[in-house]
């Protein structure tokens, strides 16, 4: 029984350093009624944020940032080469105002080749901006100051961080049951 | 639901599996079937085309649909069968009659000819052009194999004309039905059967209607008007791949095409003056594939939709259509050159776990260095405000918070699947996109029939699905439907949503209020979402609402509604 639980946890660590999301059971459920989603709705495709512990008074934090509808004359939102277009309201919870510095949201590729700031965060721990990429990470960084709108990367320490849903569309290349190859025919190593 | 075997039975699948290369797990795919050159009197299941990198799931080298395959006109001499011809515009007056015939046709796609349906021996049929508030009579004839009906899709006429089978029976193979049609709203509007549509439609049986409104100035001027219908159909080196005849395959995400049809031609083009702007009416009919259209070279804008303009227009890059929906764009080539018009989609790959970029061209457009006579472009370049829309829009303002009326949940039930794709299945859909732009898992879809597959519109209320359903509004209601599309279903999968007899203004997606409504018939619900519904109950009779992709619709995924006077 203890080794189940010992090896419960540590699917979860792992699952949770993998992807910086919890099962959904087991998400934060404070989420403010501001950013509660018409019933159910983009549940499915919020991101947790988790807290790196890395900055004073964000150890107990978490945060979510919800995905939701672009509004535009389609049904769905999407760019011109296909990738979804979401508006991204993000809030943190349970943190302590940094005595010197201000939270900063971005969004970033996996590859981290392409880097967004959303914004400030305000004094609720809230902001909201749009992203355009389907797979992507929410990055909340200290900055001493806050950066001008075109910067392209952070400076300050993470403080969270979180990917999107589509980072659970793991590769079975050369990695999962339908193993045929070595990792590296399909780029993998 | 699918009892599973013990997880160690997949794996000895998986060890038996690991045990042939990619390449020659594929080679028992390309069964010998039935082409146009075989001398065959019944249709053979070959496996459908699937890119070669993905892997055969191990265990399911010989599996085939539990369902009997069927091509049409089967048995027959193809020199005896017609070809096909170019649709023909009638124009028509109230009062007008028209013959309507649903024939055997041969079609010619790149060179190789295809046993196919028209109508009136045309693809796309015969476009009915016809003023708003006439009405005209259409005397129908089956020459096909199968019983059908013609349904009018988004007319707000009378429900005994309207196809389904709440208003008729289908119409047997040799005899004819009346249909009289009333154009009650302007706009691009369309036709296809309402018996085992999955077939009958893709094997090319639809054609547009187009109501003129009265007003010579309902919408910009333009330089040209252009009738685009987008679809796509399923075919390998030996011909089309069978349907199944009682049940459709691919019940689980719907039979995506992989050719690109435009006004059911490969080689859709278009030549147009420096300047020049054009309006496209676009119907997307395919069974499931949703659009992301992209002019490329030119400015759009977005003009109009289902069955009204929008309240404000707006310019756009792409356009995103769904299954049976219509968009009214106006669009504006001002330098010379030759442009594709593409479908432009972030493809998944769930073998390798990612988005990648795809995209199928759809025509050809050539702008010459000639500048087009009358110039439209200052009309082009303002967006206009449909006070007319607005105004009608704003007498339902008063139920935009109204409680909700009606709840359904979308979701699949699914049994005696091939157990190898329940175990892949689960361990592939940790995440589901909104949409399924392309056919993700080709012959696990495949395998998927309307006999194991059951998609259901569930009525939390009643705890009542589908068929089940029958609910009763009087004429004059305002409803706000909430529809969620459950997630955490076996196989979640966006819908294509269509209301019949009645139109619809989408409030709000996920509770982000919609700024700029356009009366609907039929509305995306992607995967994971909420959407609300206000649909005006303005015209009586017994009318279904549906998922439009044709295998949902033929698994289940249906209900009827009465509006009584």
């Amino acid at each position: 029984m203890m080794l189940k639980k010992t090896t419960l946890s540590l699917i979860l660590g792992l699952f949770v350093m993998a992807f910086g999301v919890l099962p959904k059971a087991m998400a934060s459920p404070d989420l403010p009624a501001s950013l509660q989603c018409a019933e159910k709705g983009s549940e499915y495709y919020t991101i947790d944020l988790v807290t790196t512990k890395n900055i004073p008074g964000t150890g107990m934090a978490s945060g979510k940032a919800v995905m939701k509808f672009n509004p535009n004359p389609f049904g769905i939102s999407i760019s011109k080469d296909g990738s979804y277009l979401h508006r991204l309201e993000i809030q943190i919870s349970k943190a302590k105002k940094p005595g010197e510095g201000k939270f900063v949201a971005w969004v970033t590729t996996p590859e981290l080749d392409k880097v967004k700031m959303i914004g400030s965060l305000n004094k609720e721990f809230e902001v909201s901006g749009t992203v355009e990429w389907n797979k992507y990470i929410v990055v909340i960084t200290l900055e001493k100051e806050v950066p001008d709108e075109n910067a392209r990367m952070w400076s300050g320490p993470i403080a969270f961080r979180g990917l999107s849903r589509s980072g659970l569309m793991h590769t079975m290349a050369g990695h999962g049951p339908f193993a045929q190859e070595p990792c590296a025919k399909y780029g993998y190593y | 639901m699918q009892k599973f075997y013990p997880n160690t039975f997949f794996l000895l699948l998986i060890i038996a599996g690991c045990s042939q290369s990619l390449q020659a797990q594929h080679e028992h795919h390309n069964m010998s079937g039935h082409g146009m050159d075989m001398d065959t009197t019944q249709a053979v299941w070959r496996m459908p085309p699937m890119n070669m990198e993905m892997p055969m799931l191990p265990g399911m080298h010989n599996e085939l649909p539990p369902v009997e395959p069927f091509l049409a006109g089967m048995g027959l001499q193809k020199e005896d069968i017609p070809f096909a011809k170019p649709r023909e515009i009638l124009e028509l007056a109230d009062g007008d009659t028209v013959e309507l015939q649903a024939s055997i046709v041969r079609r010619s796609l790149e060179g190789k000819d295809y046993v196919m349906y028209g109508y009136n021996g045309q693809y796309p049929g015969p476009l009915l052009k016809a003023p708003q508030n006439s009405t005209v009579v259409v005397e129908f004839n089956n020459q096909i194999e199968f019983p059908t009906t013609v349904h009018w899709h988004g007319l707000r006429h009378d429900y005994r004309f309207d196809g389904t089978l709440f208003a008729q029976d289908p119409v047997l193979i040799g005899e004819s039905f009346t249909y009289e049609l009333y154009f009650r709203d302007a706009g691009v509007y369309w036709y296809h059967p309402h018996v085992l549509e999955y077939i009958q439609q893709d094997l090319g049986l639809y054609g547009n209607m187009l109501v003129e409104p009265p007003e010579d100035d309902y919408y910009n001027p333009v330089n040209r008007e252009e009738i685009v219908i987008l679809d796509d159909i399923l075919i390998d080196e030996q011909g089309l791949i069978p349907w199944g005849k009682s049940n459709p395959t691919h019940a689980l995400m719907g039979r995506f095409g992989n050719v690109m049809l435009v006004n059911g031609k490969t080689d859709y083009q278009l030549n147009v003056d420096k300047n020049e702007v054009l309006r496209f009416y676009i119907t997307n009919v395919a069974n499931t594939r949703t659009f992301n259209m992209v002019f490329e070279g030119a400015k759009v804008k977005v003009v109009g939709s289902d069955i009204s303009k929008f309240e404000e227009e707006v310019y756009t890059e792409n356009i995103p259509i769904a299954v049976a929906e219509r968009y009214i764009v106006e669009v504006l080539y001002e330098e010379p050159g030759t442009y594709p018009i593409l479908n432009s989609i972030q493809a998944i790959n769930h073998f390798r776990g990612e988005f990648y970029p795809h995209q199928d061209t759809l025509g050809m457009v050539t702008v010459s260095e000639h500048e087009v006579e009358e110039s439209y472009t200052e009309a082009f370049n303002s967006l206009r405000v449909n006070e007319d829309v607005k105004k009608d829009i704003a007498e339902y303002e008063p139920y935009f918070d109204k409680p909700v009326d009606k709840k359904l949940e979308l979701k699949v039930e699914v049994q005696n699947l091939p157990i190898p794709i329940m175990q892949s299945m689960e361990l592939d859909t940790a995440y589901v996109p909104h949409l399924e732009w392309n056919d993700t898992m080709p012959m696990m879809n495949w395998l998927s029939t309307g006999k194991q597959v059951e998609w259901i519109l569930h009525d939390p209320a009643t705890g009542k699905n589908n068929m089940d359903i029958n609910w009763d509004f009087k004429k004059g209601d305002v409803v706000k439907l909430r529809i969620f599309n459950d997630p955490d279903t076996f196989h979640p999968m966006n819908h294509p949503f269509h209301i019949h007899g009645q139109r619809h203004l989408v409030l709000n997606i996920d509770g982000a209020e919609n700024p700029n409504m356009v009366w609907k018939d039929t509305s995306i619900i992607p995967v994971g979402a909420t959407v609300d519904l206000l649909i005006d109950m303005s015209n009586p009779g017994k009318w279904m609402m549906h998922c439009h992709i044709g295998e949902h619709l033929d698994a289940g995924m249906m209900l009827g509604f009465e509006v009584g006077e």
